[in-house]
C-alpha cells in the first residue's frame, strides 16, 4: 500500500496517529458503541434507538449516493465495515471496497468472509482503483484530512486534492455522499482548540466554506443537511453506554483513558448542542464538464 | 451489588454549590442557586467534567447538556432528584 507519489507528502493526519486511536482495541469500542460498531453520528427519527438510527444513517448515504444495485461502490473511511455489509446485504451492491488506516478494523472486516467486500488498509491518498465506481460514500473520515496547524491555503489544497481524487474515481454523473463534522459558531482562533483533547491531537476540522470552496467546479451540491442534533443524541447514547460498561472498559484500557473518553464524548455533545460544531451530510454530484 | 441511595434535591444543591465554588475559587456563600449557571463563567470543558463527576456521585445518568435544559442549580437539583 505504499504508493509513491510525485506530489509530496499526504496532507492528511498521519495514518499512524489515526491508527493509534482506532487500534485501542475493538473490545473497548464495542463496550460503548452499538452492536454494529458505527463510530459516527447516527440519524434519528423520534422513536429510534441508537442501533436503528445508525442503520438509518447508512441507508440514507447509500440512497443518496444511488448505490442500490450498483456494480462497484467505495467507502472511504469504512470503520468496522457496517456500511459495506449493509450495501451488499440490503442494497444489492455487487462489489464494495472499504478503505481504512486501521489494521484492527480491516481484520474485523476480513473476518466477515464475504467475497463481495474488499478492504484496503491505507489512506485515500494511496487509493488507486482499477476501475471507476458507480457511487462513493465517506462517513466520519473527512475530519482527519487536514493536519492541525496547517495554513488555511494548505488545508484547502488538501481538501481539494481529495475531492479531485473522488471526482476521478467516480463514473460520469456519479454521486458522492459525504458526512463530516465541521466547525460551527466559534472564533477562528478557538477552532484549533476544539479537539485539543488528547483524542485526535493531529486532526483539524473543515468549515462549511472550506467544503464549498474545495469542491467548487468538481461537484454540484445536490443536498446539504446540518444534523448536529443527531450527533448530540448519538454522543449522549454513547456516554450512557460507556457508563453502563464502565468497569469492563476500565479493565480494557485503564481508568485514565476511560475518563478521557467520557470527557471527550461529553464535550463533543456540548459542542453539537450549542452549535460550535456542525454535522454536515452533503450529497455531491460529479460535474463532468468544467465551466466554459 | 451496589445499592445506590437516591439523593435529595437539597443534597444535590449542596454538591453543585460546593463544586462551582471550588471551580470559581469563591466562597460557597457567593453562589446563588437561582442564578443562571452561565453567570459563573463555566466553560464547556468544566460542564463536561462536572456532569461526569455528578453522574459518578449520583449513580444515575447525567447528560452533558442537562445544565442547558435546567440552567440554575435549583432547577438542575430538582430535575435530578425527581428523574
Amino acid at each position: 500500500m505504499l504508493g509513491i507519489r510525485d506530489r509530496g507528502a499526504s496532507p492528511c493526519t498521519p495514518d499512524d496517529l489515526i491508527r493509534q486511536h482506532y487500534d485501542l482495541g475493538n473490545a473497548f469500542f464495542a463496550s460503548w458503541l452499538d452492536a454494529s460498531m458505527c463510530y459516527s453520528s447516527a440519524m434519528f427519527e423520534p422513536d429510534d434507538d441508537l442501533a436503528r438510527a445508525q442503520l438509518r444513517k447508512i441507508d440514507y448515504h447509500l440512497a443518496e449516493a444511488r448505490a442500490a444495485g450498483a456494480a462497484r461502490v467505495l467507502d472511504v473511511g469504512c470503520g468496522w465495515g457496517q456500511l459495506l455489509r449493509r450495501a451488499v446485504e440490503a442494497h444489492r451492491v455487487a462489489h464494495i471496497v472499504g478503505v481504512t488506516p486501521s489494521l484492527n478494523q480491516a481484520k474485523h472486516i476480513r473476518d466477515f468472509g464475504d467475497p463481495r467486500i474488499e478492504v484496503e488498509v491505507g489512506s485515500w491518498y494511496d487509493h488507486r482503483p482499477a476501475m471507476p465506481y458507480d457511487a462513493i460514500v465517506s462517513i466520519g473520515a473527512f475530519e482527519h484530512f487536514a493536519r492541525r496547524g496547517a495554513l488555511q491555503g494548505e488545508k484547502l489544497e488538501g481538501y481539494r486534492a481529495f475531492f479531485g481524487e473522488v471526482h476521478s474515481w467516480l463514473k460520469q454523473d456519479g454521486v458522492f455522499s459525504l458526512q463530516t463534522i465541521a466547525y460551527g459558531n466559534m472564533r477562528r482562533e478557538d477552532q484549533n482548540n476544539f479537539l485539543s483533547s488528547q483524542i485526535f491531537p493531529e486532526s483539524d476540522l473543515p468549515t462549511l466554506a472550506d467544503l464549498v470552496l474545495s469542491s467548487d467546479g468538481l461537484f454540484e451540491v445536490v443536498r446539504l443537511r446540518n444534523d448536529r442534533s443527531d450527533y448530540e443524541r448519538t454522543l449522549i447514547e454513547w456516554t450512557k453506554n460507556l457508563r453502563r460498561s464502565w468497569q469492563h472498559a476500565v479493565a480494557l484500557v485503564g481508568l485514565e483513558r476511560v475518563k478521557m473518553f467520557d470527557r471527550y464524548l461529553r464535550l463533543s455533545a456540548l459542542g453539537f448542542h450549542t452549535g460550535t460544531a456542525n454535522l454536515f451530510r452533503v450529497t455531491l454530484r460529479r460535474i463532468d464538464r468544467s465551466r466554459a | 451489588m451496589m445499592i445506590i441511595e437516591r439523593r435529595t434535591a437539597s443534597e444535590i444543591k449542596r454538591w453543585l454549590t460546593a463544586y462551582i465554588a471550588r471551580e470559581r475559587n469563591v466562597p460557597e456563600s457567593k453562589i446563588d442557586p437561582i442564578r443562571r449557571l452561565e453567570a459563573y463563567g463555566l466553560d464547556s470543558v468544566t460542564v463536561a467534567v462536572m456532569t461526569g463527576d455528578l453522574e459518578e456521585w449520583l449513580g444515575v445518568s447525567v447528560e452533558a447538556t442537562l445544565p442547558y435544559k435546567y440552567p440554575t442549580i435549583e432547577q438542575l437539583s430538582i430535575a435530578l432528584a425527581t428523574a
